[in-house]
């Protein structure tokens, strides 16, 4: 194959010299040759235009270039296929795709829920089973056994899979009346109905229905007079025993500007978080997409995506969706150097992190000054930080102790070794220092 | 070269190809037409490599020949000359002198050698058809094909027999037009894919043509062929989606409006669109009310009520409305059939009593 590209090669050279290069364009782009039949070269053009010029303009002068490179020629033919990827387009699987013209809509509009979102698609692992587990119960008992439901991750971690599975299933098995809304649109539709006077239709709307689901809460924050009203709705859902759930992308004590009564009763119910998900479940997660999608990967392949893409199951789909076209376009499985070409761009290179940068962040996280951290005192405010900065940098970035005693102002070793055993011991008793310290770790990595 | 014609009859060959070749081709050969002198007749070249086309006129004769001219400039020359009824050609090294009553001009030429040769079409099948309801048939559809080139076969017009007719689809995934036309020797046409952009250069070519025409058929292009032109088009290899299934069978809510009543709440409405052309339809045969409704946050609302017949079910859906204004001029009936399967299914338009054009949009997502 790649000899004669390179002998096509050479005669596309050859030719070039002796036309302008505007008549070069037009004839010659997209030609290549088919295939060599003992002596009888294919040569593929775009269309009949092309293959009538170069047989009355061309022959006689591409016969003797390819004569001159790939010596044995007794004559050429021109064919006219479409491109080159057209070769592979016969391959059933391309089929598929044109079969559906019309994309209906596949999210239903009365409740919003995306039939797509259930149970079986979804992958239990370490990382989220507490809060699969918490669902499962809610679909036993809806109202009563976890009311409401509450579920914290950082984005991309399957919260939203997860409660529209759970609003999914009690539509279908229950026959319960679900509606799914995301808290940003749940303030627009509050506005306008303040707007146009309608705010008692907009109160009925939501309390008709038996399962509440309601979407990246944090974006209430600030948003005092929706929050007032789903504070009222909330109650009147709560004192039904209608099911609630709802997502965010923290604990309901750190979202900012959210009034306290609503944070009480969010924290009322159940709260779980989904963490990143480990290696094995990753795993897990790309082959459950195989088997949906049907194509084949080799295991070192799969391996290899599992470890470059992290912590995101989003971004783990979505790059699993770019091998997949790659791989129907190609009409083959991709090997692994390819699918390295491929994902280069989405799998980032750990940033090297320095020990400024991490002083900065957290110094800025506890509002206090980066110098006061290098310097002698020992104030409460500014131990506890630096505390979690030697941690940080013992943990994470396996600097020795004597380095960081050093960096952060001439401290002993020892100093270092007690802060890192402090915080270590503090995290398992204090769960608010446990979450500041993965919060300061998302704006690090 | 040398011959001498009608100046009308050259002026209105010339404006059917005159829009065919490219206007800024890397290759200035392409952007010309090639005028050739042969026995009796004038023939007019002109191709922009995806279709070709070949026009004939007759002419007195006195030296064989042919030279190719640019092809705005020689249209837009011959189109203003007024002062005599006939015009001559003539090749003086290599340019053409036109003249006509007391103009007399020089047209830079190229070398005619140099000009794509149209191909022929190995036919592997062929037919006659009534130019007319081939052009009535695949204008009434070419709109609604896609503008991407991404999924070619979506950014054409297919056209295949069906029981006597010739059916002409198009569809960008978004809405599809289809129409029937009954047509003589309707199952002899092989069913091709024919791209959008080559359909008005079609129109224009079959325009006027009083007799049938020769098709004839190969892999990878169409030809159409009568006594004074040929005409070439690729075509797409490829197939085109099975459409038949997303047509709904059965349809839950009908409405018939007026025709004019309806373009006219529409061109209104269309004041209003913001970015996404939307425009909510809100039909209620139970309170005998069907109004469109646009609402936008930067200039305002309209409703407009139209006087409507309905039956079935109420519903309320959005739609792009240039997607419905588009298919008005496809309808030829003064009322139209509005039918609803669902908020979430297909709207279908067509003619009251015209059983040959069917429209379907997609609702858009809120």
């Amino acid at each position: 194959m790649s000899d004669q590209k390179k002998l096509w090669d050479s005669v596309l050279g050859s030719v070039e010299l002796q036309v302008s290069k505007a008549n070069f364009n037009t004839w010659f782009k997209d030609t290549y040759i088919l295939k060599n039949d003992d002596g009888i070269i294919y040569v593929a053009v775009p269309n009949a235009f092309v293959r009538d010029w170069l047989f009355n303009k061309y022959h006689k002068c591409i016969l003797k270039s390819l004569r001159d490179y790939g010596g044995d020629i007794r004559s050429v033919e021109y064919v006219i296929t479409r491109s080159e990827q057209k070769k592979e387009t016969d391959l059933p699987k391309k089929q598929e795709v044109g079969e559906l013209p019309l994309q209906e809509p596949i999210i239903n509009k009365d409740d919003n829920l995306n039939p797509r979102y259930v149970f079986e698609s979804f992958v239990v692992g370490p990382f989220n089973e507490l809060a699969h587990a918490a669902s499962q119960a809610v679909i036993k008992k809806p109202g009563i056994a976890y009311n409401p439901l509450f579920i914290y991750g950082d984005t991309g971690r399957g919260k939203t899979h997860l409660i529209q599975a759970v609003g999914n299933h009690l539509k279908n098995h229950s026959n319960q009346r679900v509606i799914y809304i995301t808290s940003e649109k749940f303030v627009v539709e509050y506005v306008n109905a303040l707007q146009s006077n309608k705010i008692n239709q907009f109160k009925e709307k939501y309390r008709k229905y038996d399962v509440f689901i309601m979407d990246d809460i944090q974006f209430l924050s600030g948003k005092e007079k929706s929050q007032e009203e789903l504070f009222h709705l909330f109650n009147t859902l709560y004192d039904n025993n209608k099911q609630i759930l709802f997502s965010s992308d923290r604990h309901p004590n750190y979202i900012d500007n959210l009034e306290a009564r609503l944070k009480s009763r969010f924290s009322a119910g159940m709260t779980v978080d989904i963490s990143a998900p480990d290696h094995e479940s990753r795993i897990a997660i790309l082959k459950t997409k195989i088997k949906t999608v049907g194509i084949n990967l080799t295991d070192d392949v799969i391996d290899f995506i599992a470890s470059n893409v992290d912590s995101n199951i989003r971004e783990l789909e979505g790059t699993f969706n770019s091998i997949v076209v790659q791989s129907q376009l190609k009409g083959r499985t991709l090997n692994l150097i390819e699918v390295k070409n491929l994902i280069k761009d989405s799998s980032k290179p750990k940033k090297a992190l320095s020990v400024k940068d991490v002083v900065k962040t957290v110094s800025g996280y506890y509002n206090i000054a980066e110098e006061s951290i290098y310097e002698k005192t020992r104030k409460k405010e500014v131990v506890k930080p630096r505390q979690v900065i030697m941690f940080i940098l013992r943990e994470n970035l396996s600097i020795s102790y004597p380095s960081i005693g050093e960096k952060l102002g001439g401290r002993d070793h020892t100093t270092v070794i007690h802060s890192c055993e402090k915080i270590k011991g503090d995290i398992k008793i204090d769960q608010k220092l446990a979450q500041e310290i993965e919060h300061i770790k998302s704006l690090l990595f | 070269m040398k011959l001498e014609c009608v100046r009308e009859r050259l002026s209105a060959q010339l404006s059917k190809i005159d829009k065919i070749p490219s206007k800024n081709a890397n290759l200035p050969i392409l952007s010309c037409i090639l005028i050739s002198a042969r026995k009796g007749e004038l023939v007019l070249r002109a191709t922009n490599l995806d279709v070709g086309v070949e026009v004939s006129l007759p002419a007195h004769v006195d030296i064989e020949g042919s030279v190719a001219v640019p092809a705005q400039m020689f249209s837009s020359l011959i189109s203003q000359l007024k002062g005599d009824k006939s015009v001559v050609l003539e090749s003086v090294e290599g340019n053409v002198k036109v003249s006509c009553g007391g103009v007399v001009s020089v047209v830079k030429g190229l070398s005619p050698d140099d000009f794509p040769v149209i191909p022929e079409v190995d036919s592997v099948a062929s037919t006659t058809i009534n130019p007319e309801s081939f052009t009535k048939g695949i204008l009434s559809v070419s709109f609604a094909a896609s503008q991407s080139q991404v999924k070619p076969e979506l950014a054409s017009v297919y056209v295949y027999s069906l029981d006597e007719s010739l059916v002409f689809v198009s569809t960008d995934s978004f809405r599809l037009a289809e129409k029937k036309v009954k047509i003589k020797n309707a199952a002899d046409f092989n069913p091709v894919i024919i791209p959008s952009k080559n359909v008005a250069d079609i129109a224009r070519v079959l325009a006027g043509v009083d007799e049938d025409v020769v098709v004839c058929f190969d892999k990878s292009q169409i030809q159409f062929k009568s006594n004074s032109f040929i005409f070439v088009s690729r075509v797409i290899e490829g197939t085109f989606p099975n459409y038949a299934q997303i047509i709904p069978k059965e349809y839950s809510t009908e409405a018939i409006v007026l025709k004019s009543e309806f373009i006219e709440a529409l061109k209104t409405s269309s004041l209003f669109s913001d970015k996404f052309n939307q425009i909510k339809m809100i039909i209620s045969p139970s309170e005998k009310k069907f109004e469109t409704q646009v609402k936008n946050g930067d200039i305002g609302e309209i409703i407009s009520r139209i006087h409507t017949s309905l039956s079935g079910e109420d519903v309320e859906l959005s739609f792009n409305q240039r997607y419905i204004t588009d298919s008005m001029q496809a309808i030829s009936s003064d009322s139209i059939v509005l039918s609803f399967v669902g908020a979430t299914k297909p709207l279908v338009m067509r003619g009251v009593g015209d059983k040959t054009f069917l429209y379907l949009v997609m609702p858009m997502n809120k």
